[in-house]
């Protein structure tokens, strides 16, 4: 990345409280880690200390009041460029969180049985030590393979860490609930057909909606229409999504919301489709057949910058090379020229001259007396039964407001775009919509233009944290990248070669393989997230797995159902407010500066740092090399002794992404964050156009885009090559890969609309009238994933899931307002209460996930995820396929019945005084520093 | 007598996304008790015929009455109107907890607190506002929906608000002769105002007459 310059401006602003932090970093309690003594000064005095959020991914810049060690108050920051000083229930309800009486404060061991909930306490020393022994053991058994790794969204994680150790480990399977299910099918596929970027507003690459108002007027193009499709950012990362979309909104901004439910985004949208869950991809192909026959879509960008003028061979479904006509060379594409009435090569780029004027429809004889249509032609065919009526019909919609929808997105293109959400990836059709969603903003040209959602301005550190990275993700030939042939062998990955993208495996396949043993039998599982049993389909089937291995180990903040019901050991580990991470703002950098420190708790770096440095000991080479500088190699760091070498290398990698300064550690870091790495101007003029720009290789032809013909690719045969070859990232060449994969079926070029396998629709083989409702889900304002259900102020808003059923709906079930209700799918029951509204359509149900923290120390500690969890209801067995790139299960749109319940589940809180045993506690000495791993 | 100020909270609801955020700030800030709220939001319950249907979230706290029946039905003096700031406040000591001012209270915005065994509500946060600073509500909105300021100021940020709006976009809870100031935004294109109608089902949700079935 290039040098940039950081503005006096970033300077001025933050001098106030850069002494502040300084004077804080690392500053504890009496009873806490050891700390330096020029940190452990106390003052009475508060100090404002600037950080950034981590109840959600989103990030938002705080300012943490911290009294005597204590943070006691918490604010939005207003010079934030993002939330502006807003923040959220999820990021006010930290500090209940951080001094919740359920924190793990120190490890510890089971006692009893396996979910008994008997413990004792033990120290660092003797967790790792014990875990590493097992470890070691089945390494030196079985190699690699008896490992797995898992993470997930919610609760701080270091989202790539898992995947690092077991680079390091040398083999072995991670896996997170989202990644299939959540934001891989977009994150990879969108940016595979559109060379850009994907376009979701929750994960950080859609920025354009926040310059507004920063960018001066006279260079700001506000976006003329949102597209928001499965998308609720009134209920993501409210203080930042949520915020600056009411702001454009209420500017003039028209926005369509595509949602099964009436969120306040729908609710305030000029149209809103309440769309059948799960039939997202037949809408999408009805819009991109109105599009194309009503010749609405952008003539010259797609003529000259898509793939859709080629020629496609019939047989193997690929856009031919001109070499293969002997028309040209490797690297050019074939069309059908107008003016020489032939197929002729397409260089790159597009000739400006006018000296080929390709035929976009069509179909053509070619030299070798083959028949080939070019791509557009034949996504014209293959959409041509996708009507508005039908569509209508299928996804119980009505069709002028579909027509009306349309109108009003081509209306605001090319200053406008399309964001998809969570709720297409988690049903089978996930890589589809994906696709579906790139097509559509390719099509009106929405790249890359002022307004516009797609924009190419590349997040290193992105909220999913990438700033810690598996060893050579970037450099394959990386000494401690996982070897080839492991990674060949991760569970699922040769049947659903995008998870390659995220270096992850099919969850499914994994617990299959714990079930039967085949193909090999994983023994040992390291878990760092909250709640797996409440966030995994079908998650009776994950329990009876996960009962059955060698050793469970849990890192995590607070007490769940994967520690109490699942775990051997746990490991304390920290809240956001005891931890140190960066993250990008718009054109500035934030910090996440320790506002504190409780317990023995440590970021979970440290947990897999300190698994490392014992297996090291017992002659472990990987991990001896980890800690190598000469073999690490400074871009990932070695493994860390110490929280602070880790915080220097967090400062190092920060300087030399976006500052273009080598020699920073977390002091430079921390003395000027938050700043700008860029200015608004330049950050937002790096997008628009930005194909047309001269190649940083060969100045003399313009950059394109991100993709193997320069050209985005609507039509995307790499898909082809991704199935047989696991070239994840669409670029590769057509050459077979040299390390042979075995092949997977291929994976189409174009979007198809698959029903859900289990129908609503009297008629369809999945339909069951035993199952006669279809049930989606969506998040809630004051919970993100499986968090927040113990910290009072956030339950007592919602203290149990509610059971969204249409008036008309509830009257053929015979129920009302408040009842309690039995929800049952053919995998499972559990219960939820009414409420009976019209925010969603009859026929289809809504609730949350949930689970019940109180119940942990009943009798019965299971209840804690059986009593209110829809995931006993979800899917993820083999009876109900995958989708074929991702391994997607479905979580939204399976079929349930709804009966009446007797009563509420026994034990459950519900009243907001149940809750005050979870009221913020004094963390009591627990030992600290002393019984810290290798300190 | 010189007049005094007519500070008060005005929310937009056009802006609102029905996130509570305002919610919990304001528990954080007041160390409210579980149970109890001094500014609550409500939804208003889908109302039309699905899928044309309408529905606003109605975060309902202290209205700053003009003629308060809190602090008239009083029989200490502990409900008051503050001279300076116009302020409808609880001075606590005086309180001797008969709670007649939360039955005269027409919007139920005035809490129990049982461990003190006092009637509270609203403060706008006086012990920021009085410091320069913004009530902990507004601060950390995130539709930038709440406004907090003084009516009769034409600069403060409640007037400036307001004034961008039409006159049928404004509106007030409904007014039995106790004089609300504080407004609401609402405008028709994002639903008819209902407050005139609603009934209070759960601690969540407010229905209009025909709103469910």
């Amino acid at each position: 990345m290039a040098a940039t310059n950081i503005s006096r401006r970033g300077f001025v602003k933050l001098s106030a409280f850069t002494a502040a932090a300084a004077a804080m970093a690392g500053s504890a309690t009496a009873n806490l880690m050891e700390v330096e003594p020029a940190h452990a000064a106390q003052t009475s005095e508060t100090q404002k200390i600037r950080t950034i959020c981590r109840a959600c991914l989103n990030n938002c810049g705080m300012v943490a009041h911290v009294r005597d060690g204590k943070v006691i108050k918490l604010e939005g920051d207003p010079d934030d460029p993002m939330n502006k000083g807003a923040a959220c229930a999820k990021g006010l309800a930290g500090i209940q969180a951080l001094y919740n009486p359920n924190r793990i404060k120190y490890p510890m061991k089971r006692v009893g049985e396996r979910g008994s909930n008997e413990w004792e306490r033990i120290s660092w020393d003797q967790a790792i030590n014990e875990i590493a022994d097992v470890m070691w053991e089945w390494y030196q058994k079985e190699g690699p393979k008896c490992l797995v790794t898992s993470t997930g969204g919610g609760g701080n994680p270091q989202f790539f860490s898992p995947a690092r150790f077991l680079s390091v480990w040398g083999g072995g399977n991670f896996f997170e609930p989202g990644c299939a299910q959540c934001y891989l099918p977009r994150n990879h596929m969108e940016f595979c057909l559109n060379g850009t970027a994907d376009t979701s507003l929750a994960d950080g690459p859609v920025t354009e909606v926040y310059l507004p108002g920063i960018l001066p007027d006279e260079l700001c193009t506000p976006t003329k229409t949102y597209v928001m499709w499965g998308v609720g950012p009134s209920y993501h990362g409210i203080g930042s999504t949520g915020r600056v979309v009411t702001e454009l909104r209420n500017n003039g901004m028209k926005t369509v919301v595509i949602d099964p439910r009436l969120t306040p985004d729908a609710a305030r949208a000029d149209v809103w489709l309440p769309i059948r869950p799960g039939t997202d991809v037949a809408l999408m192909l009805a819009w991109m057949n109105y599009i194309i026959e009503n010749d609405l879509w952008a003539k010259d960008f797609c003529r000259e910058w898509t793939n859709l003028p080629f020629l496609v061979h019939e047989d193997t479904r690929l856009t031919y090379r001109a070499s293969e006509l002997g028309l040209g060379s490797d690297d050019e594409y074939v069309v059908w020229d107008k003016n020489a009435n032939a197929a002729v090569a397409m260089p790159y780029p597009y000739p400006a001259d006018g000296s080929i004027d390709p035929e976009m429809f069509g179909s053509y004889t070619l030299p070798n007396g083959e028949t080939a249509r070019t791509a557009f032609q034949i996504m014209k065919e293959h959409v041509a039964d996708w009507t508005i009526e039908r569509a209508a019909e299928v996804c119980w919609l009505d069709a002028d407001k579909i027509e009306e929808a349309i109108n009003i997105y081509v209306d605001g293109c090319p200053n406008a775009g399309i964001s998809l959400g969570v709720a297409t990836d988690q049903a089978r059709n996930s890589a589809q919509a994906a696709q579906g969603d790139a097509i559509l903003d390719i099509l009106m040209g929405c790249i890359r233009q002022p307004g516009s959602i797609v924009q190419d301005r590349p997040c290193y550190v992105e909220p999913c944290n990438y700033v810690v990275q598996p060893f050579g993700l970037h450099h394959p030939d990386h000494p401690l990248r996982m070897p080839q042939e492991e990674a060949n062998a991760r569970l699922g990955y040769t049947e659903h070669k995008g998870l390659g993208h995220w270096l992850a495996s099919h969850i499914p396949t994994v617990l299959k393989a714990i079930e039967t043993g085949e193909p090999y039998r994983p023994r040992i599982w390291i878990e760092r997230s909250g709640n797996k049993l409440a966030m995994i389909g079908n998650a009776q089937r994950f329990y009876d797995a996960m009962m059955t291995t060698e050793l469970n180990v849990h890192m995590y903040m607070h007490w769940t159902t994967t520690s109490v019901c699942l775990a051997d050991y746990v490991l304390p580990t920290a809240e956001w407010l005891e931890t140190a991470y960066a993250q990008d703002r718009l054109n500035t950098y934030a910090i996440r500066r320790p506002c504190t420190q409780l317990y023995e708790a440590v970021d979970e770096c440290m947990h897999w740092s300190w698994l490392a440095a014992a297996l090291a000991k017992r002659g472990h080479q990987r991990c001896i090399d980890s800690f190598n500088p000469d073999i690490a190699g400074k871009f990932y760091g070695t493994y860390w002794r110490t929280y602070e070498e880790y915080k220097d290398y967090v400062g190092y990698f920060v300087g030399s992404f976006y500052y273009g300064q080598d020699d920073w550690d977390w002091a430079t870091f921390d003395a000027q964050a938050p700043s700008e790495y860029q200015t608004i101007e330049e950050y937002a003029a790096k997008s628009y156009n930005s194909h047309l720009f001269p190649d940083e290789d060969n100045p003399s032809v313009p950059a394109g885009f991100h993709t193997t013909s320069r050209r985005c690719e609507p039509y995307f045969d790499g898909n082809i090559l991704l199935g047989l070859t696991g070239a994840i990232d669409g670029t590769g060449t057509m050459e077979p890969a040299t390390d042979v994969f075995p092949a997977s079926d291929n994976y189409n070029p174009l979007p198809y609309y698959l029903e859900p396998y289990e129908s609503p629709v009297e008629g369809d083989p999945g339909y069951s009238a035993d199952y006669p409702f279809v049930l989606t889900q969506g998040r809630l304002p004051v919970f993100h994933h499986g968090t927040l259900r113990n910290t009072p102020y956030t339950r007592e808003i919602f203290p149990y899931p509610e059971t969204w059923i249409n008036p008309e709906t509830a009257r053929e079930i015979g129920v009302e307002d408040g009842d309690w209700l039995w929800l049952e799918s053919r995998r499972g029951k559990t219960q939820g209460r009414c409420r009976v509204t019209k925010s969603v359509a009859p026929k289809v149900i809504y609730q949350e996930r949930f689970w019940n923290p109180e119940l942990l120390d009943s009798d019965d500690p299971n209840r804690a995820w059986q009593a209110m969890n829809i995931n006993l209801l979800t899917q993820n067995n083999d009876e109900c396929p995958f989708n074929d790139v991702y391994g997607t299960y479905t979580l939204r749109g399976i079929c349930i019945n709804v009966t009446k319940a007797d009563s509420a589940p026994e034990g459950i809180w519900i009243e907001p005084t149940d809750f005050t045993p979870w009221l913020p506690e004094e963390s009591e000495n627990t030992g600290g520093g002393n019984a810290v791993y290798g300190a | 007598m010189p007049s005094m100020a007519r500070n008060c909270l005005v929310v937009n609801l056009d802006r609102c996304i029905g996130c509570y955020s305002c919610e919990v700030a304001c528990k954080m800030e007041n160390d409210v008790a579980l149970g109890e709220r001094w500014n609550k939001v409500l939804q208003v319950e889908p109302f039309g015929e699905f899928p044309d249907v309408k529905t606003y979230w109605l975060p309902t706290h202290c209205q700053q009455c003009e003629g308060s029946p809190c602090v008239r039905v009083c029989p200490t003096g502990a409900s008051y109107r503050d001279e300076e700031t116009g302020m409808v406040l609880v001075d606590k000591s005086k309180c001797i907890g008969c709670r007649y001012c939360m039955m005269a209270c027409p919007y139920g915005v005035r809490s129990w607190n049982e461990a003190q065994q006092v009637v509270e509500k609203c403060t706008l946060c006086n012990h920021l506002t009085s410091a320069g600073e913004l009530p902990a509500c507004v601060k950390n909105c995130c539709g930038t929906a709440r406004f907090y300021g003084d009516m009769d100021d034409p600069n403060s940020d409640v007037s400036r608000e307001l004034a961008k709006y039409p006159a049928e976009a404004i509106h007030h809870l409904p007014d039995v002769g106790n004089g609300p100031v504080s407004a609401y935004i609402l405008s028709p294109k994002f639903g008819e105002w209902r407050a005139d109608d609603l009934t209070q089902q759960t601690s969540k949700y407010a229905t209009t007459e025909g709103s469910v079935e």
